[in-house]
């Protein structure tokens, strides 16, 4: 059976869409549940990023702060991620 | 008091200072494989980049396909679970390179192995470099001494150049490297033997060797045991070359030993078929001959307007059964500028090191023979060529010619040795001048020569 070439384009440029809204998808990462005003001045701050379909979700372990993903990018302003970094830099010292 | 005060300030003062928000690429480990994990996410990463695994682990990615990352682990990869997260550095593997080195056991990381203090330095050399091109290079002319008669008789060895021992198991192809380290003492030759593969014990005695004689102060060894992941045994040769590189730059000669590439190539045909790239000729993957071409190309002499030094290598491949058609042995004996081949029964005669001349050769090293050895050894591989079809012949009890010096005719063979000795104390003694003369102008003229042949005569 012979797939229409046009069908198997379009298919194509539709999953390509997929995967782009899926990388450009913002995903907030917080110890508590954060309140409307401070996702407005999240907003406010990373002006540049989508977040009209942002995520957020709560995570305890990282103790205090906030983690945004967006796609591969992880930008780590939580104290669990400072905590373990100082202690690699321990580490290298010793 | 006052400390405390000062310490509260300082820390009022980062408090007031806006974190520093920097983006850092992460992704999460799906599959670990033996030393391999498959990674996804990690979007934007570089062939080549260092990965951090919790636990200061460290990944360097070997494969990117269209949705997954491949690396291979550096260190323990049992403490890495799937759903793991890791994180890109941004840089590639460096090691940090320094005059300290000297006398010290590493790993392929730069780690100390024997129980020393970490090698600190500031200046970190890239494990993977392109070697020096054309214009940087000057032609292989200053011989490197082994100290092994056969060897700077018949195959000089120059310094620059890459010379391949080969040979079978336990036919000393170690020995001969080993012994050419020793024989550098004095010579400021930085000497590096990088083990691959081997077993630690063997390690362990070669570093006692050069311990005990004094050569531990110009070698350093980067080792990578079997027992090593073969992430760390695939890094260990390009690791001793950057370490080489360093000396190099700063115009020095260096020797290292790649003991053995045979292993090297099988850890990394494990690392490809673990990672699913095709399998080709004895399953190794198609890029086999880039893996060891790369690394003997950094070998070289530089020009001296580019700051002179040089890297003499002297890889080492072990063989079944004396087959040099082998997939490795050809594509090394293909990439390298000669090799020393060493025989079983040659070996089992008695004769060591157990070198069969007709099989070796040195393609640059002739150039950087002294003139007084050229003299002397520039008709022995033809005279001893002759000697192997008249030992043939002389099975029939023909009558042989008298063709050569004819110094050691008379002498029975077990006495050749006495006579060697012999002769070597009396030049001491009487032929002072003559040796003086030679070391000095690196050239026989032909009234030296017949003096000498007098001095020999009057031996016998």
């Amino acid at each position: 059976m012979k797939i229409n070439p046009r069908l198997k384009k379009d298919l194509k440029s539709f999953l390509l869409e997929n995967i782009q809204k899926e990388q450009n998808r913002v995903l907030v990462m917080s110890a508590d549940i954060l309140g409307f005003d401070e996702r407005q001045v999240l907003g406010k701050k990373f002006s540049d990023l989508n977040w009209s379909q942002a995520d957020y979700q709560v995570d305890r372990s990282i103790i205090a702060g906030i983690i945004i993903k967006v796609g591969s990018k992880t930008i780590d302003l939580s104290l669990m991620g400072s905590l373990s970094k100082l202690s690699n830099t321990l580490y290298e010292i010793d | 008091m006052k400390l405390i005060d000062e310490y509260i300030k300082t820390l009022e003062k980062e408090l007031k200072n806006k974190p520093k928000i920097s983006t850092e690429e992460t992704g999460i480990v799906s599959q670990i494989k033996d030393g391999v994990v498959i990674l996804e996410g990690l979007d934007r990463v570089s062939y080549g980049e260092l990965i951090e695994f919790k636990k200061n682990v460290l990944g360097y990615v070997i494969d990117l396909t269209e949705d997954e990352v491949g690396a291979i682990i550096l260190g323990d990869y049992t403490t890495i679970a799937a759903g793991d997260k890791a994180k890109a550095l941004g840089y590639t593997l460096s090691v940090p390179v320094s005059e300290s080195l000297l006398g010290r056991v590493v790993d392929s990381l730069g780690l100390p192995l024997d129980g020393k203090a970490a090698i600190k330095s500031k200046i970190l050399y890239p494990v993977e470099k392109i070697a020096a091109g054309v214009v940087k290079r000057q032609p292989v002319n200053v011989p490197l001494q082994t100290g092994i008669k056969s060897i700077d008789a018949l195959i000089p060895i120059g310094r620059g150049q890459r010379e391949l021992i080969i040979g079978d198991r336990g036919t000393g192809k170690t020995t001969i490297a080993v012994d050419t380290i020793l024989n550098q003492k004095g010579q400021d030759v930085v000497c590096i033997y990088c083990a691959v593969g081997q077993k630690n014990s063997k390690v362990a005695a070669i570093v006692e060797l050069l311990k005990k004689n004094g050569a531990d102060k110009y070698s350093i060894v980067v080792s990578a045991s079997a027992a090593d992941s073969v992430a760390m045994q695939y890094l260990a040769p390009y690791t001793a070359s950057a370490i080489g590189e360093y000396f190099m730059d700063k115009g020095q000669d260096v020797l290292i030993v790649y003991d053995d590439l045979t292993k090297h190539a099988w850890a990394y045909r494990q690392m490809s078929l673990i990672l699913r790239r095709p399998a080709g000729r004895e399953a190794y993957p198609g890029d086999v001959f880039y893996l060891h071409s790369r690394l003997l190309e950094r070998a070289c002499r530089i020009d001296k307007k580019y700051g002179g030094g040089s890297i003499t290598a002297l890889p080492i491949i072990e063989t079944l059964d004396g087959d040099l058609s082998a997939y490795i042995p050809t594509n090394v004996i293909s990439i390298t500028d000669g090799q020393i081949s060493l025989e079983t029964d040659l070996f089992n005669s008695g004769i060591r090191p157990a070198i069969n001349v007709g099989l070796s050769v040195s393609r640059v090293g002739g150039n950087a023979q002294t003139k007084a050895m050229k003299a002397v050894a520039g008709k022995l591989k033809l005279d001893l060529a002759q000697y192997r079809d008249l030992a043939a012949f002389s099975q029939f009890e023909s009558e042989l010619d008298e063709e050569t010096n004819g110094y050691l005719d008379k002498l029975p063979i077990d006495e050749i040795e006495k006579f060697e000795t012999k002769l070597l104390e009396t030049l001491k003694l009487k032929g002072k001048k003559w040796i003086e003369k030679i070391n000095k102008n690196k050239i026989m003229d032909e009234k030296d020569g017949k003096e000498l042949e007098k001095l020999i005569k009057d031996i016998g």
